[in-house]
């Protein structure tokens, strides 16, 4: 193994552990003390950067820090200044508390119910994001405040007031009741989808994409697609929709760094095995009773994802995706895509025409994007100057450096014709 | 050849803020690094120093006294150290150059051990 994989790895193994030790620390002595077991088990992990050094990299990295943890929760509450509980109860609480391999699925429940708890509609949506990340999805407040392009102090901050918030509210750790449950699973959904659009195409910082942003929705998004009670279709079709975008993650940010665009990547280097338990997860899609635009978006996705070259993407099926995703959804970001697809399938005068109509409706939208597809359009009309203008537009627009290449490059390109 | 001896010190306060896969990281480059010089025949022994339950003692008019200490919450700290062979200091600051111990506030002290030969 080459050290490059070996510490990818182990990234993965801090990232995904961190989650499920807070989830199983705050299973076990509630929500209340979620800030003492994320102590807990930062410890835990600062031990082990202290220790590892020395002493390797143990057979079973999980299982150490398991114990570490526990540990930490001992110590802490040993200094008496973080529990309110007799020793009894913690000592006997403590006592259950064992290693990985026997208590997988339970563990599984107590990172679904954290997840649950953090994305509970009492809370305002960025919180929720703010939550899930950092105590679930093992991202440091470092990372998370420039992505966020907030401080660090600021992010602490919030996460203090979120964590009140939930203990005000009384928000339990549970998996919601089946009454509740559809609900509840919508709400955690969308703030998953939110967390994965964020990785994908990053609106902030230097950074096109942030595969750790992608990967950790990823998890999360599988766990409760596979969980027997918990599952269903439209979350079938959420883990589908991420799988076929991620296929494409590496394919899109090339030597030089310019982002490469749909038609441009070289398809062989997209990943084949994500593209097919892709597919595979649509296909579950089905035993949902109703058609959500999710599903649509991952019919979408998996349209342009098994097309063997650019030219063969099969735009009129796609097109009429679209067209029943803009009965379910009409977001400007659904109502893009379909005037792309209009370009595509009827000729660019069809798509400007769509353009403008969304242009509008939403006034003076932020995003490049809108920009940016009507300088394809008109660049493949011969219209090179307002093509040039409506580039320009969009580099204004652009919201990371890499975005910002990504359309310079454009418009040299149609300066150059 | 000489032996050296690398003091790690570092300021564990700093570790708080740090994100996992940071961590992860560092643990893997350490790995890297003390593969390299045990593969090279070059790495003697490294140990981790427990952080609490330190003594000083001095000889003080009324005897020996023991006092507590150094504590974790220091802001300077041994963590630990490593002894390496070299064929002098100066060959032996590169081999501790690249050591992943150092990042943020860490340094590290290198000594040549007297051999008295």
């Amino acid at each position: 193994m080459s050290a490059g994989a070996a510490a990818t790895d182990l990234e993965a193994v801090f990232r995904r552990e961190r989650g499920r030790l807070v989830a199983m620390l705050a299973r076990r002595f509630g929500l209340a003390c979620l800030p003492d077991s994320e102590d807990a088990v930062q410890a835990a992990m600062v031990a082990a950067l202290r220790c590892w050094p020395f002493d390797g990299v143990p057979a079973n990295p999980a299982a150490w820090l398991y114990r570490a943890a526990q540990r930490q929760m001992i110590d802490q509450h040993r200094r008496g200044q973080r529990f309110e509980r007799d020793d009894a109860t913690m000592a006997e609480q403590l006592a259950t508390l064992d290693p990985p391999a026997a208590f997988a699925d339970e563990l599984t429940d107590a990172e679904l119910q954290l997840l649950f708890a953090l994305c509970h509609p009492r809370l305002p949506l960025e919180s929720q994001l703010v939550l899930a990340l950092h105590s679930l999805g093992g991202l440091g407040l470092r990372e998370l405040a420039a992505g966020l392009l907030t401080t660090e102090a600021a992010l602490a901050q919030r996460l203090q007031r979120a964590r009140r918030q939930l203990a005000v509210a009384g928000v339990m750790l549970e998996v919601p009741a089946p009454e509740a449950l559809p609900a509840r699973r919508s709400a955690v959904l969308k703030a998953l989808y939110l967390i994965f659009n964020e990785g994908y195409q990053s609106a902030a910082g230097s950074e096109y994409q942030r595969d750790d942003l992608c990967i950790e929705a990823l998890r999360l998004a599988r766990l409760l697609a596979d969980h027997p009670q918990i599952g269903d279709g439209e979350t079938d079709a959420l883990v589908a929709l991420m799988l076929l975008h991620s296929a494409r993650l590496a394919s899109r940010i090339p030597e030089d760094g310019r982002p490469l665009l749909l038609h441009e990547q070289d398809r062989s280097r997209w990943d084949a095995g994500l593209i097919g338990l892709g597919l595979r997860y649509l296909d579950r899609a089905r035993r949902s009773a109703t058609l959500t635009s999710v599903h649509l978006q991952a019919a979408i996705a998996a349209a342009h994802a098994t097309a063997p070259a650019t030219d063969e993407t099969d735009w009129p099926m796609i097109l009429r995706h679209y067209e029943t995703l803009l009965t379910l959804d009409r977001s400007p970001v659904a109502r893009l895509g379909h005037a792309v697809a209009l370009a595509q399938v009827q000729g660019p005068d069809a798509g400007l025409d769509a353009l403008e109509s969304l242009e509008r409706d939403i006034g003076d939208a932020r995003s490049p994007f809108l920009s940016a597809a009507r300088a394809d359009m008109l660049g493949r009309l011969g219209r090179n100057e307002e093509a040039m203008a409506a580039c320009a537009a969009a580099i204004e627009r652009a919201r990371s450096t890499s975005e910002r290449r990504l359309l310079e490059h454009r418009l040299a390109t149609l300066a150059s014709r | 050849m000489t032996k050296y001896l690398l003091l790690l010190h570092e300021t564990p306060a700093q570790y708080a803020s740090m994100s996992p896969a940071e961590m992860a990281q560092i643990i893997e480059r350490y790995s890297a690094w003390a593969a390299g010089l045990a593969a090279r025949g070059r790495l003697v022994q490294g140990e981790k120093l427990v952080d609490d339950g330190g003594r000083q003692l001095r000889r003080g008019a009324a005897g020996v006294v023991a006092m507590d200490g150094p504590y974790a919450e220091a802001k300077d700290v041994i963590g630990g150290f490593f002894i390496i062979e070299a064929e002098s200091h100066e060959a032996a600051q590169r081999l501790a150059d690249d050591c992943p111990h150092l990042h943020g506030d860490n340094w590290i002290e290198v000594r040549a051990i007297d051999s008295m030969s």
